[in-house]
């Protein structure tokens, strides 16, 4: 009976239902409305579990798949667009990381101190935009998720940030809806030119149709070979806007220094991972041959971002800047991962994915626990808070270390194997790359030694450790990242399946 | 084309002998008249009378309510007037179309009346 | 071709005699309506005869079979042309409705001629939507345009209205003349008045014509651009919907709108005139070139410019200007389903939003953008369906807007303009900022004017039907495409 339930799209709604509670819920009574939100991330928790039992890892194609016909073709009309979902080894771990930080987010909004019900409402929204664009196998139903989660993230950078929350709102806002007007142009190039379905005799943008065609040399392929270059390097820049990739990382930035820590979670933990995984998904999926002629210059990409960032994360003189420029600077590793090619290296991406969602989101709990206190994040103002709060400065030692890659941590399996398939493909550029290894240690420990050790400030010595609500994530995230270091293949199995397709067409 | 365009051409000896005429009407007679100006002659011609305060004045926009009206009333005779000439050969469907006409004319003339267009401190 | 008109030939102009009559009888019993008694029954009847005259053309609609023709094809009863005929029926009705709420006595002396002005208006642009002859299209347009030179010069006692009213007077009249200057080429050239014979008289011309019918072209171009309010014709815009009733500006920004687009939708198939067969030139091909010019001038004029909007409805008019290339791009493609898909998602857009605006410009007595602050806080529900209006109108997933955009994107880069694409939808990028400007003003803005906002139930009703209607036909756009398209 479990086989039959439609169990992704039960996932991508489960969030509404808490939508529609907390509609009847008075909006000042935060207690009720923070347990309900909580609980109703869970139920995508639980599914998300029963959906990795469900997963076939041997099976390398897609799974899970669900069809409904949305738009058909008429007379004049002539496309199908359907709303089309399915999992793989790729988009299945990034699902359970959205369904995870996302329960993890809603323990961490306990920081929130106005328009509770608004909040929650606009959390679970994102939610289901972003599990709705991990599931999506229609190019249409991805793009409009994609689209979505602006909304409700332009809200809550918009109403719970710091001051300048609106300006960082606005960057958001442009710079992302730039990198998906680029996107859309060429998913509607794609749509012409391999979209056409002859089983029904129409265009569409079902991406199992357009994988094919484009792959299959048989199909006759419309402007297809003279635009495809042109495809792929535009759809670089429309993920590398989100990803992000230098030189357009500015707002990535600005949104992690204005918004609320819960909301940074979210933003640094899943959504820049959208970047990534769209990257993946359509990048190298539908262009692998492009993507091997590129792979030069994405692993220089990948390098720069990682020391530009590494670089830049050193010159910062406040935590949330410093973890902003750390997301900037891990994101070059996803890069190198992916500019490798080789098996190795694009597990290697992928885990990144998933381990610097984890410690990123720990990192912002940790700093929304310390801005919650101390009404600060700027270094020189911080130091000691080992002796009031011994718990959340070693959760915060434990997460800087996991960061900067200590062996037996998720960070470390992530950099070894990207490193090691870049080392692989390109050793000139992995050698420059893995100084930013070094950097990464010295910028990560400068800032946790710097506010955990050090003379407690005066004002600080009335400070309490955490509370249950921010232990509970704290320890959850904890446990993961342990659990991902010492055993990645539970991970890398998965992932593994995913990758299947790359490496065929690479091989041959 | 060409044809097209010598058609044109009439037209455009039209326009260039309706600007020559006044031209050459009114230098033809400044040649001709003697010149003896006076400052009887300088005034404005009102029909022999003296002219009275300004010539630039406004007219009470009452008057332009009758001419509204007036002109409603003139159309209507233009076209009744050829229909009428020519009713033996029209027949009932033109009465008709008549009788529509004018009771559009009419509901303006209700219309006009309501408003109070015909009296005169209406406004 | 008959040319005589029978009795039973009435039957097919059922809706727009049923708008007729009603006028002259509405009109009259406005004059002889009780002194105290209030002009909204004017109003309720109004609708009752637009409501009535939709309801024959649904009928019509549903026992059409092919095209029906009369007076020598100066009259037509086509699908598309009852499609439009419904569009403009159904924007004028929710104006009608918005107006309930919206024209105040103070504001407006005559209300019972505003409502009766409405229905000529739309007669006029049934008219248009149903003729394939120029005078008949003229006669349309100038039914439209004379009746919305008085609604917008409706508030007689506002001088900036008067002025606004007055350029639009001078400015609407010169760009008829310039129609109807193109039309004259066109009658010159074709030797008819109906647009069939002179298509098809104008491909069988020798090439020394063709300079004649670019002229033609371009004249139609820029009273058409100035009607459409499209750059770099649009510069009566702001002004006009700053200071006309925000109703009429709904009327201009809508009906006004549809009305040219179904002009040009007519006319853009006489320019069908090959150039070179060899390597299968056309006018037309320059034609659209034309068009995509001006659609790329107003999108970008449109956006960049309302950017730096400090009252609402100068906003709103940029908006429509950018919308107006929009349209035009639509045209360009000859795709008449997707054309009246973004007309019908525009309609809903732009009416539920100018609802908002009355609403709150009549609290507030001003126009400032700063209507919006705090919205949120003292009228939650139209505050968030406003939301939904403004993200249809930036385009944003899940609205009509956004389908209605795809859909007229996918036509253009089906015909492989992509610059015009890349244009398109970087202009909307530029859109969000000042929609989401608004809803940056409703949600994070504290309310500092006014406590209380009172939205009357009759603009909540045309609220509310534009949301409904808008997230609807986003979820389930198969409904309204397979109308469109059914025969």
């Amino acid at each position: 009976m479990l086989e039959s339930l439609p169990l992704l799209s039960l996932i991508l709604f489960s969030p509404l239902i808490g939508v529609l509670i907390l509609l009847f819920v008075p909006k000042h009574k935060r207690k009720p409305l923070q347990t309900i939100a909580i609980l109703t991330t869970l139920i995508p928790l639980v599914l998300g579990a029963m959906l990795l039992l469900q997963f076939d890892g041997v099976n390398s194609s897609v799974q899970m798949e669900e069809e409904l016909k949305w738009i058909q073709p008429l007379t004049y009309f002539n496309y199908h667009f359907a709303y089309q979902l399915g999992v793989d080894g790729i988009s299945l771990p990034l699902i359970l990381l959205t369904a995870f930080i996302a329960t993890a987010a809603a323990f961490a909004s306990v920081f929130i101190k106005k328009r509770w019900k608004l909040f929650f409402i606009l959390l679970l929204l994102l939610e289901t935009g972003i599990f709705g664009v991990f599931m999506a196998r229609d190019l249409l139903l991805f793009f409009i998720f994609f689209e979505f989660t602006l909304v409700p993230m332009f809200f809550l950078i918009g109403i719970w940030g710091e001051k300048r929350r609106e300006r960082a709102a606005n960057y958001y806002l442009i710079y992302n809806g730039l990198g998906s007007a680029i996107m859309f142009i060429v998913f509607m190039m794609l749509i012409f030119t391999v979209g056409y379905d002859i089983s029904t005799s129409s265009y569409t943008s079902s991406f199992d149709v357009i994988k094919s065609n484009a792959l299959d040399p048989s199909v006759f392929k419309f402007d297809f070979e003279e635009l495809k270059t042109w495809m792929f390097v535009l759809l670089l820049i429309a993920f590398g806007i989100k990803l992000p990739m230098f030189p357009f990382h500015t707002w990535v930035v600005k949104v992690h220094r204005e918004a609320p820590p819960a909301v940074v979670m979210i933003h640094s933990g899943i959504l820049l991972k959208m970047g990534a995984y769209g990257l993946i998904r359509f990048g190298y999926e539908i262009f692998p041959e492009q993507a091997v002629e590129w792979a030069t210059v994405l692993a220089v990409i990948g390098v720069i971002n990682f020391l530009y960032g590494a670089l830049l994360a050193l010159m910062q003189n406040e935590l949330r800047s410093i973890l902003a420029y750390s997301s900037i600077s891990h994101m070059g590793i996803v890069l190198m991962g992916l500019a490798a090619g080789n098996a190795l290296g694009m597990q290697g991406a992928v885990f990144q994915l998933i381990s610097h969602g984890l410690i990123s989101a720990l990192l912002f709990l940790i700093v929304g626990s310390i801005a919650e206190r101390t009404r600060t994040t700027a270094l020189p103002e911080l130091g000691g808070l080992a002796q009031r709060m011994p718990f959340l400065s070693g959760v915060f030692l434990f997460a800087g270390l996991a960061s900067l890659g200590l062996p037996a941590l998720s960070g470390f399996v992530a950099e070894f194997m990207s490193f090691a398939g870049l080392f692989e493909q390109m050793p000139v550029l992995a050698a420059i790359g893995s100084i930013g290894i070094v950097l990464a240690a010295v910028y990560m420990l400068r800032a946790v030694l710097a506010i955990t050790f050090g003379n407690l400030h005066a004002q600080h010595q009335s400070l309490k450790d955490v509370r249950m609500m921010e232990a509970i994530p704290m320890v959850a995230l904890t446990a993961v990242i342990i659990v991902l270091g010492v055993y990645p293949a539970l991970l890398t199995s998965i992932v593994e399946q995913g990758m299947a397709f790359y490496v065929m067409v690479k091989g041959g | 084309m060409e044809q097209y365009f010598n058609q044109y051409i009439i037209v455009a000896i039209f326009i260039i002998i309706g600007i020559a005429l006044p031209f050459g009407a009114l230098t033809a007679g400044k040649l001709l008249r003697p010149k003896a100006p006076t400052k009887e002659k300088q005034t404005t011609y009102e029909s022999g009378n003296e002219p009275v305060g300004l010539s630039q004045v406004q007219f009470n926009v009452r008057y332009y309510m009758f001419a509204l009206l007036f002109v409603i009333f003139d159309v209507e005779t233009v076209f009744l007037y050829p229909w009428a000439v020519a009713y033996q050969e029209l027949g009932l469907f033109a009465l008709i179309e008549m009788l529509i006409f004018v009771s559009l004319l009419v509901v303006g003339l209700i219309y006009a009346w309501k408003k109070k267009v015909f009296e005169w401190d209406s406004i | 071709m008959d040319t005589r008109l029978f009795a039973a030939d009435l039957l097919d102009m059922l809706p727009e005699l049923t708008l007729f009559i009603a006028i002259i009888i509405i009109s009259l019993l406005d004059l002889f309506w009780p002194k105290n008694a209030s002009k909204k029954g004017i109003g309720v009847l109004t609708l009752i005869a637009l409501i009535v005259s939709a309801g024959f053309l649904i009928y019509q609609r549903i026992h059409l079979d092919g095209v029906i023709s009369l007076l020598n094809d100066s009259y037509l009863v086509y699908h598309y042309g009852i499609l439009f005929k419904l569009i403009v029926l159904l924007g004028v009705s929710l104006i009608v409705m918005m107006s309930f709420g919206a024209i105040r006595d103070k504001d407006i002396p005559h209300i019972g001629e505003y409502y009766v002005l409405l229905m000529p208006a739309a007669l006029g642009a049934m008219i248009m939507a149903s003729s394939a002859d120029i005078i008949t299209l003229f006669i349309g347009l100038e039914l439209l345009s004379i009746s919305s030179y008085i609604l917008v010069a409706l508030r007689k006692h506002h001088t900036k209205s008067n002025e606004a009213a007055f350029k639009y007077i001078v400015l609407g009249s010169i760009a008829s003349a310039f129609i109807l200057y193109g039309m004259s080429f066109l009658y010159g050239m074709g030797g008819s008045t109906n647009l069939f014979q002179i298509g098809a008289t104008l491909q069988s011309l020798e090439s020394s014509f063709h300079p004649m019918i670019y002229v033609s072209f371009f004249l139609l171009l820029v009273g058409f651009g100035f009607k459409l309010a499209a750059a770099p014709f649009h510069t009566w815009a702001p002004e006009v919907y700053s200071a006309a009733p925000t109703p009429v500006v709904s009327f201009l920004a809508v009906i006004s709108k549809a009305a040219m687009l179904i002009f040009m939708f007519m006319f853009l198939p006489v320019y069908f005139v090959p150039l070179d067969p060899v390597q299968n030139l056309t006018i037309y091909s320059d034609v659209v070139l034309t068009l995509h010019v001006v659609a790329a001038i107003s999108m970008i004029v449109g956006n960049i410019v309302a950017l730096m909007q400090k009252n609402v409805k100068r906003l709103l008019a940029f908006s429509s200007i950018a919308n107006a290339g929009y349209f035009l791009v639509v045209l360009s493609t000859d795709r008449p389903g997707e054309l009246v898909y973004y007309l019908v998602a525009y309609l809903l857009m732009t009416i539920g939003i100018f609802a908002v605006v009355t609403a709150l410009e009549n609290s507030a007595e001003h126009q400032d953008i700063s209507i919006f602050s705090g919205l949120y806080f003292t009228a939650p529900v139209t505050a968030v369906m406003t939301v939904i209006l403004l993200l249809s109108l930036a385009g944003i997933p899940l609205t009509m807007g956004f389908l209605g955009k795809f859909f007229i994107l996918l036509g253009v880069i089906q015909v492989k303009t992509y610059w015009l694409a890349a244009i398109m939808i970087v202009s909307s990028v530029i859109s969000f900022y000042y929609y989401f400007r608004i809803i940056r003003l409703m949600f994070m803005r504290s309310h500092s004017e006014h406590t209380t906002i009172k939205v009357p139930v009759t603009t909540m009703i045309v609220i509310a039907i534009c949301v409904v209607a808008t997230i609807f036909f986003a979820f389930f756009p198969q409904y309204m495409l397979s109308f469109i398209e059914w025969t």
